[in-house]
């Protein structure tokens, strides 16, 4: 029962996983952007839940999240449309150059603003419960997180398949300059993306403050573990980035259970370099391109 | 045009007396330069804030007092405080700084082992007096094999701390069955190693030595090892947010042991508050607490426990800083100014009573501070369960009552 129980520990997590690395794989996958901001996006998800939360008084974290995340969409779209995209034409390494300057500024505001410690912990029941089923443990937080990873990479595929604006988005990632040649406004189109890519890091942020904690520091942590994940799956793919995570909790669990928890890193990071071996492009690449 | 001269040449005389009155060491009205590379943000920020306000505390008391006396005059002292971010390069940097470039006489250090042994080893290259606290004293002399010239500390035996446990275990019913949460981090290697030296000599049986990368955050596999042993007890040397995800994952799997210590993440001012109340009940080391008998206990809990939130460690980091600001100025004053060989030595001859207990220097350049043991309760407070003298104090609450 044990090894079960590590199985669907381990596959749950991932789901948490998925969450967390969605946002990086959709800007990788439309603006072949390296997103170094992303890992601090997550956390300022949380931290804007808590102050919403303080500001009206109480809720539920993730419905609060709802509405930070919105917020957080918002206010990151002049940042991309008018900071980040204006570099993208000088190559790959300015616009990378600036998303880490701005996680290191948003890093910096948290300290300023938090102080260093982890964010107060929210009490809601579903964030320590445990359900037993059939003798298998299962953590409420990792089911919720699963959830959303698959309602999330389902509805980002719908948007980018069946939606006029996932057609700008997929013709803006194929080729920007004739997607502009058509009318399409590809600077338009880049904000939207990074925006729809906050949204979801904010909620993924959330699940992360409910299963964990964050501090205005863990960011960083969580960018590598994202990157893993979008990396095993194959850069820019949906449904890989979903794989990717389920792979990543598998592993990490496993490798905990059965090698030791201090190596953790080591057998995750070993995995990731032995895939990259067989499959440069990570697994699904090819597969499955959203 | 000759008278003109000699009055030129006499105001450059009487200026150039003046002046080299004003510019030497001890003369009467110098200001003493004191500087602190503290870390004011970043992960070790909560730390780093109190005891610099101990310092300020310390040396706007000693000012308003008309400063430290010596060579027949008063001096009043500059605290120059530079906020290092938690970095240790930076805190090395700023230490050269503040010697090199705003002249500080002597360095007041910042807290843990990280960063204060980096500012030692600059103090020590630059022959400039230095004074630590919140930096356990093994691992302090454990950087510097050949020994300190002119570094010192002020701060707890991880022998005494590590033995604690132990003590405060034995005042309630447990089964005696240990599971120790350690990092990779260095504190959490020594503290594990002496917890497992301890634990047989006081009858305690450790059943497993949970160990894990610094800042991990899934501790599920490690929680249900610690639930699947039995153990009565949870021994941590963690920081905060492992602390947290420790205490989500034992709430998430119904493990709720008889007695949890968290030393140094338990130890953080808002523990109940940044758990979401998992942390009511947890226990840690504290070298501060209502109760303890310190002189100015009741003087430090009326000015600071409210601003600070709690009598805890917080209060207890800050009173520590500024001990030992006392302790710099006392030894200016015993040394007859800021010569820093004779400001060295007047610092390792320190034997007195001072804020946060007794402090005398041993061969080491460290004056060990006992410990006692404390448990959060609802009020933001850490209760002295455990006095000085290793015998009960309030009685303990168990089990820990934040995952009931």
């Amino acid at each position: 029962m044990d090894f079960v129980n590590n199985l669907v520990s381990g596959l749950l997590l991932g789901g948490l996983y998925a969450v967390a690395a969605l946002g990086l794989s959709i800007v990788f996958g439309t603006m072949k952007l390296v997103n170094l901001m992303h890992g601090q996006l997550l956390i300022l998800g949380a931290y804007l839940t808590s102050m919403l939360i303080a500001v009206i008084g109480g809720g539920d974290p993730l419905l609060v999240g709802i509405a930070a995340a919105a917020i957080l969409a918002v206010l990151i779209y002049p940042v991309q449309r008018y900071i980040i995209t204006p570099v993208m034409a000088q190559g790959e390494e300015p616009p990378m150059t600036v998303t880490f300057g701005i996680s290191v500024v948003i890093t910096t505001l948290l300290i300023i603003i938090f102080k260093s410690s982890p964010l107060p912990t929210w009490t809601v029941d579903y964030a320590t419960t445990q359900w037993e089923i059939f003798g298998v443990r299962i953590r409420e937080i990792y089911v919720i997180a699963t959830g959303i990873a698959l309602l999330f990479v389902l509805a980002l595929m719908w948007i980018l398949k069946r939606t006029a604006f996932g057609r700008q988005v997929r013709a803006a990632s194929i080729d920007a300059e004739a997607a502009g040649l058509v009318g399409i406004d590809v600077k338009k189109t880049y904000a939207r993306v990074m925006s729809l890519s906050s949204f979801v890091a904010a909620i993924a942020g959330v699940l992360i403050a409910l299963s964990f904690s964050v501090a205005p520091t863990t960011g960083t942590g969580w960018l590598l573990r994202a990157f893993t994940v979008v990396v095993i799956g194959g850069l820019g793919s949906l449904p890989g980035t979903l794989i990717g995570g389920f792979i990543v909790g598998l592993v990490e669990t496993a490798g905990a259970v059965w090698i030791g928890p201090q190596y953790r890193d080591v057998i995750v990071f070993g995995v990731l370099v032995v895939i990259l071996l067989v499959r440069p492009n990570g697994l699904f690449a090819k597969v499955a391109k959203a | 045009m000759k008278k003109q001269m000699l009055a030129v040449a006499a105001v450059v005389a009487v200026s150039g007396l003046a002046l080299s009155g004003c510019s030497g060491s001890g003369a009467a009205g110098d200001e003493i330069v004191i500087g602190t590379s503290v870390p004011l943000t970043g992960p070790l920020g909560t730390m780093g804030t109190p005891v610099s306000q101990g310092y300020q505390a310390a040396v706007d008391e000693i000012n308003a007092a008309g400063g430290v006396e010596f060579g027949g005059a008063k001096h009043k002292i500059k605290l120059v405080i530079q906020d290092n971010a938690s970095d240790p390069a930076k805190a090395a940097a700023q230490a050269k700084d503040l010697v090199l470039t705003s002249k500080a006489v002597a360095l007041l250090g910042p807290v843990t082992p990280p960063l204060s042994i980096p500012e030692a080893v600059v103090a020590d290259q630059l022959k400039v007096p230095f004074l630590t606290s919140i930096t356990p004293i093994r691992a302090f002399g454990g950087a510097a094999p050949e020994g300190w010239n002119y570094a010192w500390d002020v701060f707890f035996d991880e022998l005494q701390m590590t033995q604690t446990q132990f003590q405060a275990s034995d005042l309630i019913e447990t089964n005696k069955k240990v599971v120790l949460f350690t990092d990779t981090e260095e504190d959490g290697v020594v503290m594990g190693k002496l917890w497992e030296e301890n634990a047989p000599k006081f009858g305690y049986e450790i059943v497993a030595r949970e160990t894990f990368a610094v800042d991990n955050a899934n501790f599920s596999s490690q929680v249900a090892d610690a639930k699947a042993k039995g153990a009565d007890i949870v021994i941590a040397q963690v920081i905060p947010p492992e602390a947290i995800g420790i205490l989500k994952e034992m709430k998430a799997q119904g493990y709720d042991p008889k007695a949890i210590f968290m030393e140094k993440g338990g130890n953080t001012g808002n523990f109940v508050n940044i758990t979401g109340g998992l942390g009511l009940g947890v226990m840690a080391a504290n070298w501060f607490a209502e109760g303890m008998g310190l002189a100015d206990e009741k003087k430090f809990i009326d000015a600071y426990a409210k601003t600070i939130g709690g009598i805890n460690s917080d209060l207890g980091i800050l009173v520590c800083g500024y001990s030992i600001t006392y302790v710099l100025a006392d030894a200016i004053k015993a040394a007859g100014g800021t010569d820093a060989a004779k400001l060295s030595e007047a610092i390792g001859k320190t034997n007195g009573d001072y804020a946060i207990g007794h402090i005398q220097f041993t061969e080491g350049h460290s004056a060990p501070l006992k410990v006692i043991q404390t448990q959060w309760d609802s009020n933001n407070n850490q209760v002295m369960v455990l006095d000085l003298q290793g015998k009960a104090a309030t009685p303990i609450v168990t089990p820990e009552a934040g995952l009931k």
